[in-house]
């Protein structure tokens, strides 16, 4: 009972790495890091545990401590290649949110932005003047064909094999043709130093992480891959009390938002989502669910928005026209020719 | 002189206020959420863990460096597991030592006991859960073209192990962030043999290179066994071939996987002008040396 | 001297709003994440526009065999080099981290308009400053022979620069032949520098700029704008340096006619930028076109257009309208309409973008440049004059040797 091969010694250690992932919400194959366990040098110190069956079982005591966070272990190489064999989709249920901001709230404390920005936006969208208004909550649309990765002179925004459109600001030059080029508005800019703590400033910056922003560069939503390698789900998606987003990987054609899960196909096709601007090309990553159905009216979410969007009626000469005041998305004005 | 006084007399009474409402907090108890849970993953080596929380406002704050103990059975020197700390999570995992092996195999339940030590912030908390040694076990069977899985769970009772009925277990496929529920339903309740059976309907779904994934079972804080978890790797999937866009060239790639044409055309402009102006740099030079050597 | 210090003053100014900029960030301008190009973009626009006209003067005219305008060549390379130089320095100015600049070099995407843009205009700069280069040879030596009239210290540069120039005929050939082939090779690279500058804005999908017309819009404006700068600079170098006899009226005349055949071709391109779509009103443009046609935009929008192309086109069409004051008058008109014009291509757009302005702060949905932005505007536009004023005080304006010739072959003058 006592000698243990590797083979033995590896199924042990899954078995035990798959359980925590279990406690977590999730289990099985955490992200990566039995992979990365299996790197980690045994100590030499060995431990003798008990089995259900009463064996006694030999581990080494490295294999038991949990991965450690920090130092964040991915070099800038392999931050920029990404994670392989996956492709990250999100799927936003329109019909769930109710503009409560949380997953706004934990995506700035996550990522310690600047106060004032947001990379998490959520939209009062009204399409027409007669088509219902809704709240339209957008992250970084991820696309497949990014139109901010094609202008950036210096590759410091790039599109990883995983999906995932990444910013090294260590790399960006501060040009900002980035936020010319996205039509999603998602990209934002450290016009300033950005307020952080000593401690956070101090940290080593890593692409995944986000984490210090800095001075003169780009940032924006990232979709949480440190989150992600960790078997995680982005903060919003868990900061979210409504279950409005849904993160998976599209190879494993699943998604959840850490209470329900659902098959990613299905649930598009049964529920017909739709992605933002698709006429432009961009193929984002991101998948709307149409506000069908909502149990809660639009207004309720006005609460916790200051500005309501309001519309003004413009005087100008003999002609009359509607113009949005500034919130408005798709301003409608009758033509004044 | 007035509004003067006014004032005064307005920061006296903030200020009482604000005095008030520190000696308040002051006297506020804290109060620490202390839980201990048994896991049983891949029916091999128990472990036990505790999380310590604080409930502030509707949130729970996970509490780091909370110092305690771990007892098997009863609340004694000789009983003592292991001492805790909890992490940044507000968690700490314990496995059974092998010296408490006698404990163990005498008998098929077992109560553990958490107890913390009292701080400066918070009192002595105590904790305990009662177990019932369970397994899962998931078996498959395929027969006219319908896939069906068996998840049969068994408790361990004077040394024997038996069918364990009426247990609520969660059958799933596992994936990277979440389990996908197998069929319609998210819960199933074993029969008296202990067993489940399910259809399996997800037809097609996305497996790894070779067409595996992972079934997965479990009890989720069952009050008699904890969480018991196991696992079946089954070829029911889809292969997929593994892709890497990221060596495709095109317009939003990195640099170095510029297209073709763009490379071709970009430098076929810039090699034709400055070729040009490199001539003129020579004819430049040419004018200099005529100069030179008409003195 | 007044002149010059004033410039100074000016850039030091806007070295000074630089300094702060490096400091604090660009916090200090009034760029938000809307509107994240704000005057230091429209002004690059500007400053690579004004620089067309060289190749326009040189080369074009050259090329097409126009004789008269040979005195005004000078005067047109000196402001392309100038302008062309500070328009590489603003766009550094709007960079967030512009000691990073070398990256550019070392991780350079050929992918990026930004790469293209960087490529076209060094490639222009040194062209610029071979077609100014040559042709000064041979003056260079006129004054180098003038050197005991006392010219102090500068005549180091002269033989420093055209020592070696003896007016022999093989030299002759040779620059002739150099200068000729600059003359076709700056054409192509010329459209190139504002139809890639244009290509910043048209590459993307926002409404005002997703246009298929911008490359062309773009270069024609920049020749008038130019053509206009070239006759201020006409008008004021004849006043400085009393040059009634090599600039003349019919110059003046001549470049009039020339200023209203490049304003029709831009108003052409005008009428297609904004007529189509505002045909259409598609949801995207229309919020944009209306701020612009009767919005906040509408004043500087109507100036610009009225004051800065339509206006001085009309009087233009006058034989009176092309005498020297009226032409310079007209010029000035010209530049800054055009000036706002840039203003009115980057701002607007960048304000109405497709999801609405939310969840943002308050002051992103505005934009008016703060201070140091006008100081670094107006510190690079003195020191694009103060290149100009200083090359005038040490090199002859009017190319000496070529308007001799000029003058010898047609005796009637």
């Amino acid at each position: 009972m006592q000698k243990k091969d590797t083979s033995r010694r590896y199924f042990l250690l899954n078995g035990l790495l798959a359980g925590a992932g279990l406690a977590a919400g999730c289990s099985g194959k955490t992200a990566f890091t039995p992979d990365r366990a299996e790197e980690a040098v045994p100590s030499g110190e060995k431990v003798k545990l008990l089995s259900i069956d009463g064996e006694v079982i030999e581990v080494d005591k490295a294999f038991l401590k949990p991965v450690p966070d920090i130092p964040y272990p991915f070099s800038n190489r392999e931050e920029r290649v990404g994670i392989q064999g996956k492709k990250f989709v999100m799927v936003i249920d329109l019909s769930r949110c109710k503009n409560l901001k949380k997953c706004q709230s934990a995506c700035n404390h996550m990522h310690h932005l600047h106060p004032g920005q947001n990379w998490l936006k959520i939209y009062a969208m009204q399409d027409a003047e007669h088509t219902a208004p809704y709240w339209q909550p957008a992250t970084c649309m991820h696309c497949d064909e990014p139109p901010c990765v094609k202008v950036c002179p210096v590759d410091a925004t790039f599109k990883r094999q995983d999906g995932i459109v990444l910013i090294d600001s260590d790399r960006c030059v501060g040009c900002r043709f980035c936020m010319a080029a996205c039509p999603y508005s998602t990209r934002v800019f450290n016009w300033e130093e950005p307020a952080l703590t000593e401690e956070v400033a101090s940290r080593e910056y890593s692409c995944e992480t986000s984490v210090p922003q800095k001075k003169g560069t780009v940032g924006k939503c990232d979709f949480c891959p440190d989150m992600v390698r960790k078997g995680e789900l982005p903060h919003c998606v868990t900061a979210c009390p409504n279950g409005v987003f849904f993160f998976g990987d599209m190879n494993e054609d699943v998604v959840t938002n850490g209470a329900e899960t659902f098959r990613f196909s299905d649930l598009i096709r049964d529920k017909a989502g739709y992605r933002l601007m698709e006429d432009l090309g961009t193929k984002p990553s991101v998948y709307y669910l149409p506000p069908v159905n909502r149990n809660f009216k639009f207004e309720e979410g006005l609460k916790t928005e200051e500005p309501k969007p309001t519309y003004k009626t413009v005087d100008r000469g003999n002609s009359e026209y509607l113009r949005c005041k500034k919130n408005h998305p798709r301003p409608f004005a009758e033509k004044i020719w | 002189m007035q509004l003067l006084k006014n004032k005064s007399g307005l920061l006296a009474i903030l200020s009482l206020a604000f005095a008030f409402s520190v000696k308040a907090q002051d006297e506020a108890t804290r109060t620490m959420l202390v839980d201990i849970s048994y896991h049983m993953p891949a029916n091999r080596v128990p472990y036990l863990k505790v999380t310590a929380k604080e409930k502030v406002g509707r949130n729970f704050i996970p509490l780091k460096d909370i110092i305690g103990k771990v007892y098997i059975n009863e609340e004694a020197e000789s009983s003592l597991l292991e001492d805790i700390r909890t992490d940044s999570k507000g968690e700490s995992r314990i496995f059974i030592p092998a010296a408490f092996k006698t404990v163990w195999d005498a008998s098929g339940s077992h109560q553990f006991i958490v107890v913390t030590e009292a701080g400066e912030e918070f009192e002595s908390v105590q904790s305990e859960v009662e177990v019932t040694k369970a397994k899962i076990e998931i078996d498959t069977v395929y027969e006219n073209g319908v896939r069906n899985i068996i998840v049969k769970v068994s408790e361990q009772q004077s040394g024997e192990w038996q069918p364990a009925g009426d247990v609520e277990v969660k059958i799933a496929i596992q994936r990277l962030l979440g389990n996908l529920p197998v069929g319609e339903e998210d819960i199933y309740t074993t029969d008296e043999e202990g067993t489940v059976s399910v259809e399996f309907t997800r037809d097609s779904l996305p497996g790894d290179e070779e067409g595996n994934y992972v079934i997965v079972a479990w009890t989720e804080d069952h009050e008699q066994f904890g969480n018991v978890f196991a696992e079946k790797t089954v070829n029911w999937g889809v292969a997929q071939e593994p892709q890497d866009f990221s060596s495709r060239r095109s317009l939003w790639a990195t640099g170095t996987q510029a297209p073709v044409w763009l490379l071709g055309l970009a430098f076929s402009i810039i090699g034709g002008v400055w070729g040009t102006l490199i001539y003129l740099f020579i004819q430049i030079v040419q004018i200099r040396k005529l100069g030179k050597t008409a003195d | 001297m007044i002149w010059t210090g004033i410039l100074i003053l000016f850039c030091l100014i806007g070295l000074f709003a630089y300094y702060r900029q490096l400091r604090y960030g660009l916090v200090v301008t009034h760029m938000g994440d809307y509107a994240s190009w704000g005057i230091y973009i429209s002004n690059f626009v500007f400053f690579v526009a004004i620089s067309l006209v060289g190749s326009l003067v040189t080369a074009i005219f050259r090329l097409g065999n126009i004789h008269w305008s040979t005195p005004l060549t000078r005067i047109a390379e000196i402001i392309a080099v100038s302008a062309i130089l500070f328009a590489s320095f603003i766009i550094v100015v709007d960079m967030g981290r512009p000691e990073r600049l070398v990256n550019l070099f070392i991780y350079g995407r050929i992918q990026s308009p930004i790469m293209w843009d960087v490529i076209v205009i060094s490639t222009y700069l040194v062209i610029s400053l071979l077609l100014l280069y040559l042709p000064l040879l041979p003056d260079l030596k006129i004054l180098n022979d003038q050197k005991e009239k006392g010219r102090g210290w500068w005549s180091r540069i002269y033989v420093l620069f055209g020592g070696f120039w003896k007016s022999n005929a093989r030299q002759e050939r040779i620059n002739q032949k150099a200068v000729l082939i600059l003359s076709i090779l700056i054409i192509p690279v010329a459209f190139c520098i504002h139809t890639v500058t244009s290509w910043l804005f048209a590459t993307t999908y926002r409404p005002g700029w997703d246009s298929t017309n911008f490359g062309a819009y773009f270069v024609s404006g920049a020749f008038l704008v130019g053509a206009g700068a070239v006759v201020i600079a006409m008008y004021v170098f004849r006043k400085v340096y009393h040059l009634e006899r090599y600039i003349t009226e019919t110059h003046f005349d001549k470049m009039g006619k020339v200023l209203v055949l490049l304003a029709l071709i831009y108003l052409y391109f005008n009428v297609n930028e904004y007529l189509v779509p505002a045909f259409k009103m598609k949801k995207t443009e229309e919020v944009h076109l209306v701020t612009l046609f009767a919005g906040d935009f509408a004043p500087m929008f109507w100036f610009s257009l009225l004051a800065g192309l339509i206006i001085p086109a009309v009087i233009m069409l006058f034989k009176q309208g092309r005498k020297p004051l009226p032409m310079f008058i007209l010029g000035i008109m010209v530049v800054v309409g055009a000036w706002f014009k840039r203003y009115l291509i980057v701002t607007p757009t960048l304000l109405h973008p497709f999801l609405p302005m939310e969840d943002s702060p308050e002051r992103f949905k505005h934009y008016f440049p703060s201070w140091e932005e006008w100081a670094i505007a107006i510190g690079s536009l003195a020191g694009v004059l103060l290149i100009i004023t200083f090359f005038v005080r040490i090199f002859p304006i009017i190319p000496i040797q070529e308007t001799i010739a000029e003058q010898d072959a047609t005796p009637e003058k």
